[in-house]
């Protein structure tokens, strides 16, 4: 059995070998290096912090499922958001079929715009700009989720992860070119909408 | 490039993502599209504010979530090699193998010859000096050995093999071409590193002449009895080659106690052990190829002598054992699936109740498996804070002391020591009563 102090100084590959030989401290080690990133861009594509925990987690469930199929030809963590990126999708339509309401709507928050403009421009954190800073990113996030989920899925990925166009297409499951329509549309809705709050 | 061509390529030029040439061509238009340019620095503006946001963290003790979500699935890590190998083909060729081995005795309930599984009597001396004055003898010769070769179950009994001149040698044109077949295969039996390059592939029935020289020569080790089974009066011999009950051989196997099987007394191509000697077939003449005159200068001088320097078998009971075991391999495959899905059950099973390690390393701390739950070593009965898992202390402590989601993720309880306070983190109540209506089912 592979320590798990061995394990941290591993790399994924090695980690993933560790798993296919039934060992799961490397599956631990795993978990315990992409549970963060997982969990932030499940957040960010889905606006809702319990449905990103549940989704982070069944992430790493159907990891460790699949892990012996595991190829080794993907990198270990767009293969996680491949993963992550169908169950979110799955939520979403879940969600849109039941009609559950996400959030803070728009113009709900277009009421509170002016605030917004100030936070911006402001770089100290007073405890009024403190606030207001939480709502703006309130504000922030439900313009995200107001984005189709196609375009949210490629802005999530490369604005909050820094994934290359190449891994976005891997991890969203479509060529480099639409991946980079695709982002390309996503900052044009999110410019008019930031507009309209007045943030930008 | 016009504007809207431009405006295309922001993104990728804002994510670094433009090969150069392109690259050079938006610059060239930014450089005199005051539009665009302003159009490009609004969206740098989208992309500022969405990096600023804060990254969120996973909640605590979710890597315990993972793997309490993983224990309640009852998912386990196999090694790949085990999942990819198949069970099932081989437990259908295995249940087809036996199916096809009982219609056999179904559609043929005995062979006609005397290769019967039978406890034999110790070979004696004299029973081999028997055999051997059978062999030499003009009419006895032929008859025994076309007896024995019945006996063989390869060889009938139709073709009686004349006597060639000094070593009887089966040289009838069924035997040439069993010998040459052998001969054939040596090759393929040398590959696979069952047979030195030296030995050669005999036949079964000079391989029994063999062996009976060497009991007539001289006394045969228990080993070789034991292992090749001994020489058995048969009455149906008797019958059909009307001798005596004394001289009819029939070489057939021995139930032995260790379970041995009748490939055990399957005379090898190559090599037979008797006696931990490594197997020479030193002194065992060429076999003529088809049509050949066989050689008239072999000297023989008694009866022996001439069975032994036909063939001389000395045995390693290693290899034995070997083919033994591989024999043994083939009869439990073919005794069916079910054996095979008893054993992959029973390995699952054993795998399922695999502890979890009674002790692991966390953040400098050592912890120790008892009773379910995870005691930092020092723990010496003090009291101690009970902490349900969702709790908001629980959340405070981890915010606090960031090593305690990885000490969290140990398990469901855990006992640890912060500063001089012990705590006892417990499952939060829900999860409690779940785990005690699934205890009492």
């Amino acid at each position: 059995m592979v320590l798990l102090r061995e394990a941290r100084q591993q790399s994924d590959a090695v980690l993933i070998e560790v798993c296919q030989n039934g060992d799961s401290t490397g599956f631990d080690e795993l978990v315990r290096r992409y549970k963060d990133r997982i969990y932030n861009v499940l957040y960010r594509f889905l606006g809702n912090r319990e449905d990103a925990r549940d989704l982070a987690q069944e992430t790493f469930v159907r990891a460790y499922r699949g892990i012996g199929s595991f190829k080794g030809e993907a990198k270990v963590y767009t293969w996680l958001y491949s993963i992550a990126a169908n169950l979110a999708r799955n939520r979403l339509r879940d969600c849109a079929r039941k009609g559950r309401n996400r959030g803070t709507s728009l113009e709900a928050l277009e009421d509170a715009a002016p605030g917004y403009a100030e936070v911006a421009a402001s770089t100290d954190r007073t405890p009024r700009t403190f606030a207001a800073a939480h709502e703006m990113d309130e504000a922030l996030q439900r313009c995200l989720d107001e984005l189709p989920e196609h375009y949210r899925l490629v802005f999530v990925l490369r604005t909050f992860d820094d994934l290359s166009y190449d891994e976005i297409a891997e991890a969203a499951g479509c060529p480099r070119g639409t991946v980079k329509s695709r982002l390309n549309k996503a900052r044009l809705l999110l410019r008019e909408r930031l507009e309209a709050l007045d943030v930008l | 490039m016009d504007c809207p061509e431009v405006r295309d390529e922001f993104s990728a030029l804002l994510d670094g993502e433009l090969d150069l040439a392109r690259r050079s061509a938006v610059e060239a238009h930014l450089a005199k599209c005051s539009d665009c340019l302003r159009e490009l620095d609004r969206l740098k503006r989208v992309d500022r504010v969405y990096r600023e946001l804060p990254k969120q963290a996973a909640p605590a003790g979710f890597e315990h979530r993972v793997r309490a979500s993983l224990r309640s699935s009852r998912l386990r890590l196999r090694p790949v090699g085990l999942r990819r190998r198949a069970v099932w083909p081989l437990a259908a060729a295995a249940a087809m193998f036996l199916l096809l081995i009982g219609s056999s005795f179904l559609l043929f309930p005995r062979q006609p010859a005397e290769y019967r599984m039978a406890k034999a009597p110790e070979p004696t001396a004299q029973d081999a000096e028997r055999a051997l004055r059978a062999v030499n003898g003009a009419e006895g010769g032929a008859r025994a050995r076309g007896t024995l070769e019945a006996a063989d179950g390869a060889m009938l009994s139709g073709e009686t093999l004349p006597e060639a001149e000094g070593v009887p040698v089966p040289s009838t044109a069924a035997t040439e071409r069993r010998l040459n077949a052998l001969a054939i295969a040596e090759p393929m039996a040398d590959a696979l590193g069952e047979a030195s390059p030296d030995e050669k592939p005999v036949s079964d029935a000079e391989w029994k002449y063999a062996n009976a020289a060497r009991a007539a020569s001289k006394p045969r080790p228990q080993a070789i009895a034991q292992r090749f089974g001994g020489i058995e009066a048969s009455p149906q011999l008797d019958e059909d080659i009307g001798m005596d009950k004394a001289d009819a051989l029939s070489v057939s196997p021995r139930a032995e106690p260790e379970g041995a099987t009748m490939f055990d007394h399957e005379p090898p191509e190559s090599s037979v052990s008797t006696n931990g000697t490594q197997l020479g077939l030193a002194a065992r003449p060429s076999i003529p190829a088809k049509g050949q005159e066989r050689p008239k200068d072999q000297p023989v001088k008694d009866n022996a002598e001439k069975a032994a320097t036909l063939l001389e078998v000395r045995v390693d009971p290693e290899r034995s054992a070997g083919r033994k075991t591989a024999a043994e391999e083939v009869f439990s495959g073919a005794r069916g699936g079910a054996a095979e899905r008893r054993r992959v059950r029973a390995e699952a099973a054993e795998e399922d109740l695999k502890e979890v390690p009674s002790h692991k390393e966390i953040a400098g701390r050592t912890f120790e498996f008892r009773d379910g739950t995870w005691y930092q070593r020092e723990y010496q009965d003090e009291e101690a804070v009970t902490l349900p898992r969702d709790s908001a202390e629980l959340e405070r402590l981890c915010d606090l002391h960031k090593e305690l989601a990885e000490i969290l993720a140990l398990g469901e309880r855990v006992v640890f020591r912060l500063g001089e306070q012990w705590y006892r983190v417990e499952p939060a109540p829900e999860v409690k009563a779940a785990e005690t209506a699934t205890n009492q089912e």
